[in-house]
């Protein structure tokens, strides 16, 4: 019943405690086609599947999200990602747009499992996560957007991304890293 | 009605499936709004700078005027809160209060962000005339908790011309929202700002990314040639 540490522009959630029975991991692009328009990023992976194994220990909601193919046709160069597979009690739920909100049945699912705070994660920073993200916020979700655990379409473009979201003092939530959420999940585990 | 040629724009001519129809084309502009680009409103209150914000007015009257001309449809946005702040999340309560720029707080221009004060207005520059619509909205996205998307298919509106602010914030979730809904979206990057400049470049950026992921991208010039009106 903690904050993540370390996170930014403020310690997130804004509410004070960080409740893995509040909480969902949502992660975006996880089904083919943001896998086939999303660049590798070894990193990012490796803290996707943290965060999974650690959510399901602790009793966070997972959430993987399935987007319909957008109208463009696109190429990625270089290795792509594989689709995420389901484990045992994660969610899957398809999106029709780039954002998990638009044409899903998303918002149903949270609010049936009364998961408030989320764990924004996955392939698309730019793309899906921020799209998601946006949507979330709008409608009331507090968010904390996991930076090492997105993969960005453009690294570029990646800095931006998380400035973004922290501007106006959090517009979009706030922004942390892979081992501050575990390390405060696991401590909520021992605490409960 | 008379169709126009397509835009010069990034990263594909706009729009894809050819001329420019002003009858199923609207014009949007997103919370040009006191608030978001005057002295003494929300923006200002967070200290950032307004010429950043207000570097989009001029060129986006410009545009207002040629569309208005054409016949285009006229959608100006508004973001604010309803005067008991009902439709207010408590986390964006929050952290418009840490930041010193509390929504619903007195300020020189009234209220932050609610509806009915002077800092909520739309700016004298594009403020609408009759048989323009305005979309009050409480959030980033102007199609979350409001009546556009319905209205827009009502008036058989299939393609969107965006311009406002801010690009990252407002303008870039209404593209998103649009663009998931099938709107074929242009948005012109001298009608825009942000509160940072790179955050603005970014933005862009992002639009113009795989073909065109959010749609295209164009300055203003180029739709006003497009529009015979330059």
């Amino acid at each position: 019943m903690i904050p993540v540490p370390s996170t930014t522009p403020y310690s997130w959630p804004y509410d004070g405690a960080l409740m893995a029975t509040r909480c969902a991991l949502v992660v975006c692009g996880s089904g083919p086609t943001w896998s086939a328009r999303c660049p590798l990023d070894v990193d990012a992976e490796a803290n996707i599947e943290r965060l999974r194994d650690t959510a399901a220990r602790v009793g966070v909601a997972t959430v993987l999200l399935r987007h319909h193919e957008p109208a463009r046709v696109v190429t990625i160069s270089g290795p792509a990602p594989e689709p995420l597979e389901p484990r045992a009690d994660e969610h899957v739920v398809e999106a029709v747009g780039i954002d998990g909100f638009y044409g899903s049945g998303l918002d149903a699912l949270l609010r049936r499992l009364g998961r408030d705070q989320l764990l924004l994660v996955g392939r698309g920073l730019e793309t899906t996560v921020h799209s998601t993200l946006r949507r979330a916020n709008d409608r009331g979700y507090e968010c904390l957007t996991i930076g090492d655990a997105c993969a960005a379409v453009d690294s570029t473009l990646r800095a931006a991304a998380i400035s973004s979201i922290e501007m106006s003092g959090g517009i979009f939530g706030a922004v942390g890293s892979t081992d501050a959420v575990i390390t405060t999940l696991n401590h909520s585990e021992d605490r409960s | 009605m008379t169709t126009y040629p397509q835009v010069a724009a990034e990263p594909y001519a706009w729009p894809y499936d050819g001329a420019i129809d002003p009858a199923h084309t609207a014009l949007m502009l997103i919370d040009w709004q006191t608030d978001f680009c005057g002295p003494g409103g929300y923006v200002d209150a967070m200290g950032y700078d307004l010429n950043l914000t207000r570097a989009g007015l001029e060129p986006t009257m410009k545009v207002l005027a040629a569309a208005r001309a054409a016949g285009m449809f006229i959608v100006h946005t508004r973001e604010g809160h309803s005067p008991d702040l009902a439709d207010l999340p408590p986390n964006k309560l929050w952290r418009s209060q840490q930041i010193g720029a509390g929504i619903g707080d007195p300020g020189p221009c009234g209220r932050i962000l609610v509806r009915g004060e002077a800092g909520w207005d739309t700016v004298p520059e594009v403020y609408p005339i009759e048989g323009e619509h305005i979309i009050d909205k409480p959030g980033k996205g102007s199609f979350y908790a409001t009546d556009l998307e319905l209205i827009l298919r009502n008036k058989r509106i299939t393609h969107l011309i965006l311009t406002g602010i801010t690009t990252d914030v407002c303008v870039h979730t209404t593209m998103r929202e649009a663009n998931d809904r099938g709107f074929e979206c242009l948005l012109l990057e001298d009608c825009t700002g942000a509160t940072d400049y790179g955050n603005y470049l970014a933005a862009l950026h992002m639009v113009k990314m795989q073909g065109g992921v959010f749609g295209a991208v164009a300055p203003s010039s180029a739709l006003l040639a497009a529009l015979g009106s330059e």
